[in-house]
């Protein structure tokens, strides 16, 4: 994506001369600049992140160990006599511990799917092992229609800062050895009678590093004794889930991104129609000028891209930039069928957009244009 | 909603000694229990089964309550592996109690109530330990009390959720804020109670399922209480399990593990009787030891350099800049006194470390075996309450902890002087010599100069003038340039006295310093280690104490079981005839 943040800065700056410009006009155009101005300001607000769920599900341990400055943790949702809280941002993060509740499947189904992302916490308490969890999120992720992903927030808030001791590797390798199937059944068990004087230290163990990084920790310890502990911690950060739900997040909150300057382009287009050109007016020239040049065919590009009604048959791009004219060419006669083609006219019209944008492109790239 | 006497599976542990012990004083008190009544009674086991499986209790009280005939239980919970392992795990557990299909929300409820002319009698709702009780549980449950169903709460999972309890007082509050004070709910872990399928019946009372069991059958009002068989069976089973949990409470008081675990635990706190105190003071000795030495050479290492700097200074430096050497040097000495100090903050912090490592603060107040390290990270000592700012100098990468910087007002201390300014050199009898020496070396050259001057007669009038002058102008310079070059040897000579006493000054900073240092820590450890062998003392009397008790107790306890167990054997030979 540096293609598109490079560009984006260049729309920036297109976008800024185009508003200074509207402002110099002044006169009857003023109010036009004005309009201008507030779409630009409303495109250039950054995408906002929510993070909700019932009561105790582990919103903020979720947020903690998400690390985002932008999100937002809500008031529970399905709390006796108070109403739920109003979902309106860019992207949802909607937590879950355990089977979905009727009050989560019913304000899930008001959420727009291509901006919810269902994380389901404490998937350590799904049945007896992790696949267990997997095969629970896919099941509650086919029967909410969003994408659900299985994760242990508490271990990742604990992974993400501090590093496995020598005095934890040596006790993780002493009770690696140990063979009791109970021993991480329950974390009760797990500091209770049968520890005996060595209590203390797992009280410790388990407060620095939850149940489930344990177990985890001795799993690996047992297939290989001789691991160190970055790579103990390596392999307890991976079982937490957190990266898969970082990357679909940075997705979602991308195609927010693209979607929102989509919204630019039909802004400043309705201006451009609205604003008629009497009495030497220019407005609507240099909205015109804008609309057409270069870094508006790509925010329309990555806008369509981004759209939910298309966006599956973006899927298999490695980038959205192409990787040559040919590469470029072949994309627009894809996206031009798509156009053609009989899906909802929504749908054509991202299409389009892609289409025009990936011609553009082509035209670059192959200097053709010139 | 039933008797709540099992409340909490993990004090169950505790409660079952309390029983052994209860046992082992009424059997003391009544020798030949046994002896009188051949045919034992079902009400005369009643107190006993009590004591040992207050569930088997709840369980045979459940069957005598009359009710209406056996229904099924509404189950009302979400579909998942956890649901389909507890069905799995109370199906095994007789009488058997008839679950339907998982109800998952309130339109499924509806529909069954709705569908059959009488409400289920019973509903099992499967609350989960992960999150709080929500509006439509409560509204949920509403409607099948107002059908007249018996409802009975769970919480299902408390063995991965480490915070279950406060998940269930919350439950709780939020079902008394919305009218139903009375409501109980039920910890259970279906997956705890498969893990103690193995016979481990510990394992099993902390995993709730057979409260629940029981909880259910009472619900559902007797199960099947018409059927005298089926009553029979449970009540056989109940005796059965209530002697084999005597039967391993005997094994657990045969076996001793207990007692030899308190045993080796006392054994590890007298080896450690001092609490560590000679280890740590040997160490925190021998790295004094060393700090003192190294510190020492450094010192000596870096006056050495400063002396070999200012040698050169005064070789090169014009003859102007020597007047204000003094204070140039003086600004080196403070500056050196800056690097030795930080020097010795930075061992003075090492050696706090090692000590702290040796004997962790007593603040944490824990009994250790020796041999075990620490686990508790490293608090701050002299009373900080956590780890303070570090601050990173300039000058390479030593970093500073709270301890090391000057808290002992060594900071304040000035750097060592220098001394007062050189004396003026003494015009001895070597200057006179000089004016003498030039003075005639001058006149020589003079007369060398002026005798071509002497061919001419008309120029030899003024041969004696330039000759004089030129003997006074040779004198002028020998004599400037020997006190140039004695000036320079006096500053020499002054800056080496200097500089010796600067490094007196020094090192007597250094020891005075560790000197300081070693009080403290020598302190820190005492009080340390006083408060570790008073808790090592205390838990060593304890310990003795409960061993004690323990093999005193024994015999008794060991004949309170025999004769339970006498008993319910008895009891279950006459059934089985």
């Amino acid at each position: 994506m540096q293609a598109a943040t490079a560009r984006s800065g260049q729309t920036q700056s297109g976008l800024d001369r185009l508003l200074a410009e509207l402002h110099a006009l002044g006169g009857r155009d003023l109010a036009v600049a004005q309009q201008a101005d507030r779409a630009a300001e409303l495109w250039r607000q950054p995408p906002r992140i929510q993070v909700t769920g019932r009561a105790h599900t582990g919103r903020t341990t979720v947020l903690r160990a998400l690390a985002l400055m932008s999100a937002v943790e809500t008031a529970p949702i399905d709390e006796p006599g108070v109403p739920d809280p109003e979902l309106d941002a860019d992207v949802v993060v909607y937590v879950l511990a355990g089977a979905p509740q009727p009050a989560d499947r019913r304000v899930l189904a008001a959420l727009p799917p291509q901006h919810t992302v269902v994380v389901l916490n404490k998937a350590d308490a799904i049945g007896s092992s992790w696949a267990d969890a997997v095969a629970a999120a896919e099941q509650y992720g086919r029967e909410l229609r969003r994408p659900t992903l299985p994760v242990v927030a508490s271990l990742a808030a604990r992974t993400r800062a501090g590093a496995v001791t020598e005095e934890e590797l040596t006790l993780l390798r002493a009770l690696a050895a140990e063979a009791d199937p109970t021993l991480t059944l329950s974390p009760e068990l797990f500091v209770g009678d049968p520890a005996g004087p060595r209590a203390r230290e797992r009280e410790t163990l388990l407060r620095r590093w939850d149940l489930h990084g344990i177990a985890c920790a001795l799993t690996a310890l047992r297939h290989d004794p001789g691991l160190s502990g970055p790579a103990l911690l390596q392999v307890m950060h991976a079982a937490s889930g957190i990266d898969a739900l970082h990357r679909l997040l940075h997705r979602r909150y991308e195609q927010a991104a693209a979607l929102r300057g989509g919204d630019l382009l039909d802004r400043l287009s309705r201006l451009a129609a609205r604003s008629v050109p009497e009495a030497g007016g220019r407005a609507r020239d240099l909205i015109e000028d804008y609309l057409a040049g270069d870094e508006a065919v790509w925010l329309g590009l990555c806008a369509g891209l981004a759209h939910p009604s298309v966006a599956h048959l973006a899927a298999g791009y490695p980038a959205v930039h192409p990787a040559d004219a040919d590469d470029a060419l072949s994309r627009a006669a894809r996206w031009r069928a798509v156009v053609a083609s009989d899906l909802p006219p929504t749908a054509r019209r991202a299409a389009l957009r892609v289409h025009n944008g990936y011609i553009r492109l082509w035209g670059r790239m192959s200097s053709a244009g010139l | 909603m039933p008797d709540s006497d099992t409340d909490d599976p993990s004090d169950r542990a505790a409660e079952r000694d309390a029983t052994a012990a209860q046992a082992g004083a009424a059997g003391a008190g009544d020798p030949d229990a046994r002896g009188r009544d051949p045919a034992v009674g079902i009400a005369e086991l009643e107190p006993l089964v009590a004591r040992w499986n207050p569930q088997g209790t709840a369980l045979l009280r459940a069957l005598r309550t009359p009710g209406a005939a056996a229904d099924e239980v509404a189950l009302v919970a979400p579909a998942g592996v956890g649901t389909t392992l507890l069905r799995t795990e109370l199906a095994r557990l007789s009488p058997r109690v008839a679950l339907t299909d998982a109800l998952t929300d309130a339109t499924a409820v509806e529909t069954t109530l709705g569908s059959s002319a009488t409400p289920p009698a019973a509903a099992l709702v499967l609350l989960d330990a992960g999150s709080v009780i929500g509006a439509d549980a409560i509204g949920l449950i509403g409607r099948l009390r107002a059908a007249g169903t018996t409802v009975v709460l769970a919480i299902d999972n408390i063995h991965a959720h480490a915070d279950w309890r406060e998940v269930r007082e919350r439950d709780r509050a939020v079902l008394a804020a919305n009218g139903y004070p009375e409501a109980d709910i039920l910890p259970v872990s279906a997956r705890l109670a498969a893990a103690a399928r193995t016979g481990d019946s510990a394992l099993l009372d902390r995993s709730g399922l057979t409260a629940l069991h029981a909880a259910l059958v009472t619900a559902t009002a007797g199960g099947a209480a018409d059927d005298g068989q089926a009553r029979a069976a449970v009540l056989t089973r109940v005796v059965t399990e209530t002697r084999d949990r005597v039967a391993e409470q005997m094994a657990a008081l045969r076996g001793d593990t207990e007692i030899a675990r308190w045993r080796a635990e006392r054994a590890a706190l007298l080896a450690a009787r001092d609490g560590g105190r000679a280890a740590a003071m040997s160490t925190l000795r021998g790295r004094l030891h060393l700090a003192r030495v190294d510190l020492m050479t450094e010192t000596g290492a870096q006056v050495r350099a400063l002396h070999a700097t200012a040698r050169a200074e005064i070789d090169r430096a014009p003859r102007a800049e020597l007047p204000d050497y003094p204070l140039r040097l003086q600004q080196a000495v403070t500056d050196l006194t800056a690097v030795v100090d930080r020097a010795l903050d930075h061992r003075i912090g090492e050696i706090g470390r090692r000590v702290d490592t040796a004997v962790p603060p007593a603040a944490t107040g824990d009994v250790r075996a020796p041999g075990e390290s620490p686990v508790v990270p490293r608090a701050g000592v002299h009373g900080e309450s956590g780890p303070r700012p570090t601050e990173v100098l300039g000058q390479g990468t030593e970093v500073l902890d709270a301890r090391s910087t000057p808290a002992r007002g060594r900071g304040r201390e000035p750097a060592p002087r220098v001394g007062p300014d050189p004396e003026p050199r003494p015009t001895g009898v070597e200057d006179h010599l000089m004016v003498a020496l030039g003075a005639s070396a001058g006149a020589g050259l003079g007369r060398l100069l002026v005798s071509p001057l002497s061919l001419v007669p008309a120029l030899e009038v003024a041969s004696v003038p330039v000759t004089l002058a030129l003997g006074g102008l040779v004198a002028w310079w020998v004599v400037r340039a020997r006190r140039q070059v004695a000036d320079r040897a006096h500053l020499r000579q002054w800056v080496a006295e200097a500089l010796v006493t600067v490094k007196a000054q020094l090192e007597q900073r250094v020891a005075t310093a560790l000197v300081e240092t070693e009080t403290a820590l020598t302190e820190q450890v005492m009080r340390t280690c006083a408060q570790r062998v008073v808790d090592n003392d205390r838990r060593v009397a304890e310990l003795e104490a409960r061993i004690r008790r323990a093999a005193a107790e024994r015999p008794g306890q060991l004949a309170a079981c025999e004769r339970d167990i006498a008993l319910l054997e008895q009891y279950l030979a006459n059934r089985g005839r």
